[in-house]
């Protein structure tokens, strides 16, 4: 398990709520940081911010998607709508998750993207997502 | 007047009566028609008006003769038709004239003396018929007949008094022969009728001297009757005409008579006897007489030939007025006005006055109207004068080819070129090339539409300066420009533009860093809260506390929630995390589900990346165009289009909705402006079609790379 978020704070939350049941490999600060310590620590999965400095959250999916494709990304957002969430799936992601439904959805999240399936945080609107593709 | 000796008469009588014999001999023979002509003699008294009796009877026999006439006649002298000698030769003459050869059919006797002349030797004619003219109380010795001319003396003095009421004498002028004497007594018997009106003077038995002496010196109240003067008191004979020409040439006071034949010789008039009528009238029964009728069946009748005649000279000389004459008087002599005889002058020369008043008047009327439009002409000048003066405009009057035939300006500094430099050169002789192409352009234009056209342009007079050139028509030779410095203007406008791109860069940096400061501050520390409080709520050793949290930890997500709004709308961040084309593709979505309106999106050739300038102008543009359409349009649908083209983006609005006029509205709510200023900021182009109840479509070109000059002002990406 990697992480990645500029966010010091959160940094130190994600390891407290996966640590029980995760890996944690490592974590970084920036979207280049991320990229180069995937390449080096090779995870499994990547619980990265969706707004980072140097590279952004989508970017990383889609470098990752074509360079490492068998690392999941997991990418956590401050805010966000099925917009958004239909960009990061369409960039590589696995699953979508909302900072602040984090503590329950994380963890599903990362199950899900280990199995093979999306996952989305069930709070993000995506009734409509269908409808502009 | 002519006085002769008794023998010097008798033989000029003589010679007289042969020449006239022999001219009426040659004059009258027989005719052509072989039937034998009537021969007629009249016998006359030796008188000037003698003549005149001939050519009446002539003219009356011929008439009633068909012309079958031999007619001769003789002159009788008055003065000596007492001498037994004369009338013996006259006798012995006529006999042997017209007796011994072929006889006469008929003598006419023309007046009493010859009557009595005949009727002394009635046998000289024998049995010839005699017609006559005669006074009352002397007829022919038959077989004769005639006429008896009625002797009134009494109407020239009643139309004399008439005339000059203030007349109290009257002085008589008559001779001493017998035939004066006869008139003389006549007048007297009938002067009685007017003896207590005025008094009668005789003048009779004078010599002519004296009577001229006398008549020269008369009172003023008086005048002159003219009776008959054959002989004066001198024993002197005279032609009664003649004594009547030297009477009325010396009378100082008017002179009347009673026999026409006076009149013209100085007489005024009076009630004159025509011893014409009498002829004509003497004529008449001859003719009767020649044509079978026998002398004893025609009764003698008496003959009134009077009529009221007047010398209109007289009457002017001593100022009788016509208005006191009888009626039906007869004037003659009148002189011809100077309007009757210059009539055709006086007409000719008023009509020629009366046109000429007519020119005058027309060039009057003509002037005056010219003073007033010239007056309104230098009003309107003066006004235009003004008008040019106030203006800082500079005109120029070109013809089709560009060249200049006139000028103003009110400073010439203005000018590109002094006037000499221009004036009478085309425009391609004093602009740069480039220039003159667009002027020629906008002429060639004027002419063909007839509308104004109005250029911008740039030239370096004193410092580059902007212009903006008005063309109008003035008429189909020519074309006025008027040029205005908009250099001011201009300029002012360039700051404007720019100052408002600078406040649209520095709001949308604004925005971008709170929007930044929220979701990497605000945003994380919320997520991080959410997190702490969901785990708290995890490890409370009661379970019936946990709701307490997990309501705590919902409204912190939807704080959080919000917060993400917020920033998204300040600024938006996904543009960046998107791309152009997915969030266009976004806004459209959301503006569909938001509002009643089907909007579809189209793009083409956009890349992943755009510069993030151009990526938030056209995405702006876009979000106010859709707000447009949503809340202003009532248009069911719109479209977006976003294409490359390539070093242009091209981005399409459009609606199908009411529109507007982009003239008259007051558009400012529909953010049009600021539209205009995010494309002006790199330096592209806005079109705005509109038009009430067409809809309305707005056309955006930006460059793909935003200008140099202008990335300081754009914000930096999110």
């Amino acid at each position: 398990m990697l992480l990645a978020d500029d966010h010091v704070g959160l940094l130190k939350a994600w390891g407290r709520l996966l640590e029980p049941s995760c890996d944690v490999v490592g974590s970084v600060r920036d979207g280049r940081a991320l990229l180069e310590a995937a390449v080096a620590l090779t995870p499994d999965v990547i619980v990265a911010d969706l707004a980072m400095p140097e590279v952004s959250g989508l970017d990383v999916c889609r470098t990752i998607k074509a360079s490492l494709p068998q690392i999941k990304v997991v990418l956590v957002t401050g805010g966000g709508d099925e917009n958004v969430a239909r960009a990061a799936f369409r960039a590589g992601a696995s699953a979508f998750v909302l900072k602040y439904a984090a503590v329950h959805d994380l963890q599903v999240a990362i199950e899900r993207a280990l199995t093979g399936d999306e996952y989305c945080s069930p709070t993000v609107r995506m009734k409509s997502a269908e409808s502009t593709r | 007047m002519s006085r002769f000796s008794r023998r010097a008469r008798v033989r000029a009588l003589i010679a007289l009566v042969l020449f006239c014999a022999c001219l009426d001999g040659r004059a009258h023979g027989q005719t052509a028609t072989g039937k034998r002509p009537k021969k007629v003699l009249a016998l006359h008294l030796i008188r000037r008006d003698s003549p005149a009796f001939d050519d009446a009877f002539r003219a009356e026999l011929n008439t009633a003769l068909s012309g079958q006439l031999d007619y001769y006649a003789e002159y009788i002298d008055l003065a000596r038709l007492g001498d037994d000698t004369y009338h013996t030769a006259l006798r012995n003459y006529l006999r042997e004239r017209y007796i011994a050869a072929d006889g006469v059919d008929l003598v006419i006797a023309s007046g009493p003396s010859v009557v009595s002349f005949l009727n002394q030797d009635r046998t000289l004619f024998q049995s010839v018929p005699i017609v006559f003219t005669t006074r009352p109380g002397l007829l022919a010795e038959p077989p004769s007949t005639g006429i008896i001319s009625a002797i009134d003396l009494s109407g020239t003095l009643s139309a004399a008094l008439a005339a000059q009421p203030n007349t109290k004498q009257v002085f008589v002028v008559s001779g001493v022969a017998p035939f004066d004497k006869l008139y003389d007594d006549i007048f007297k018997e009938q002067q009685a009728a007017f003896a207590g009106r005025v008094a009668f003077h005789s003048l009779s038995g004078l010599s002519m001297v004296d009577l001229e002496q006398r008549v020269r010196h008369l009172p003023s109240d008086a005048i002159v009757y003219f009776l008959s003067l054959s002989d004066d008191g001198a024993g002197h004979t005279f032609m009664p005409l003649d004594a009547v020409d030297a009477i009325a040439a010396a009378a100082n006071v008017p002179v009347y008579t009673w026999h026409e034949s006076a009149l013209g010789h100085g007489v005024v008039g009076g009630h004159l006897h025509s011893s014409l009528n009498d002829a004509r009238e003497t004529a008449r029964i001859a003719a009767r007489v020649l044509q079978g009728e026998s002398p004893q069946s025609i009764p003698v009748t008496t003959v009134h030939s009077y009529t009221y005649e007047f010398d209109w000279r007289q009457l002017q000389r001593w100022r009788i007025s016509e208005s006191s004459l009888p009626a039906g008087s007869v004037i003659h002599f009148r002189e011809p006005t100077l309007l009757e005889r210059y009539r055709g002058y006086v007409i000719g020369g008023a009509i020629i006055v009366a046109a000429q008043m007519l020119l005058i008047g027309g060039l009057l009327i003509q002037h005056s109207r010219r003073r007033r439009a010239e007056g309104a002409l230098r009003r309107s000048e003066a006004r235009n004068s003004a008008i040019l003066r106030a203006l800082p405009d500079l005109m120029f009057v070109q013809d089709r080819n560009g060249r200049f035939v006139d000028f103003h300006t009110r400073d010439p500094k203005l000018l590109y070129v002094s006037p000499e430099s221009f004036m009478g050169k085309t425009v391609r002789d004093v602009m740069p090339a480039s220039l003159a192409d667009r002027f020629m352009i906008a002429i060639e234009q004027v002419y063909h539409t007839q509308e104004p056209v109005v250029i911008e342009y740039e030239l370096e007079v004193d410092e580059p300066r902007h212009f903006e050139a008005r063309f109008v028509p003035v008429d189909n030779e020519r074309v006025l420009s008027i040029v205005r410095d908009v250099t001011v203007a201009k300029r002012a406008l360039e700051l404007n533009r720019v100052l408002a791109g600078r406040v649209i860069v520095s709001q949308e940096a604004e925005r971008q860093r709170i929007a930044r400061e929220l979701h990497d501050d605000v945003s994380q520390k919320l997520a991080l809260l959410s997190i702490d409080v969901s785990q708290l709520s995890q490890d409370l050793p009661l379970p019936e506390q946990r709701p307490h949290l997990e309501k705590f930890a919902s409204q912190v997500e939807e704080i959080a929630r919000d917060l993400y709004d917020l920033s998204h709308r300040l600024h938006p961040s996904r543009l960046q995390m998107l791309g152009l084309v997915e969030s266009v593709r976004v806004l459209c979505h959301d503006a569909s589900q938001q509002r009643d309106v089907t909007i579809t999106f189209s793009e083409a050739r956009i890349p992943d990346v755009v510069d993030p300038s151009v990526s938030l102008c056209l995405y702006r543009i876009t979000q106010e165009a859709l707000h447009n359409v949503a809340k202003h349009s009532l248009s069911p649908d719109a479209s977006v289009r976003l294409e490359r083209n390539g070093d242009e983006f091209l981005l399409i609005i459009a609606d199908s909705g009411i529109g507007f006029d982009p003239l008259v509205a007051d558009h400012s709510g529909l953010g049009l402006a600021s539209m205009r200023e995010r494309v002006a900021i790199l330096k592209g182009q806005l079109t705005i079609q509109a038009a009430p109840g067409g809809g309305t479509r707005i056309s955006v070109r930006v460059p793909v790379t935003p200008p140099v000059a202008d990335t300081e002002l754009v914000p930096e990406p999110a």
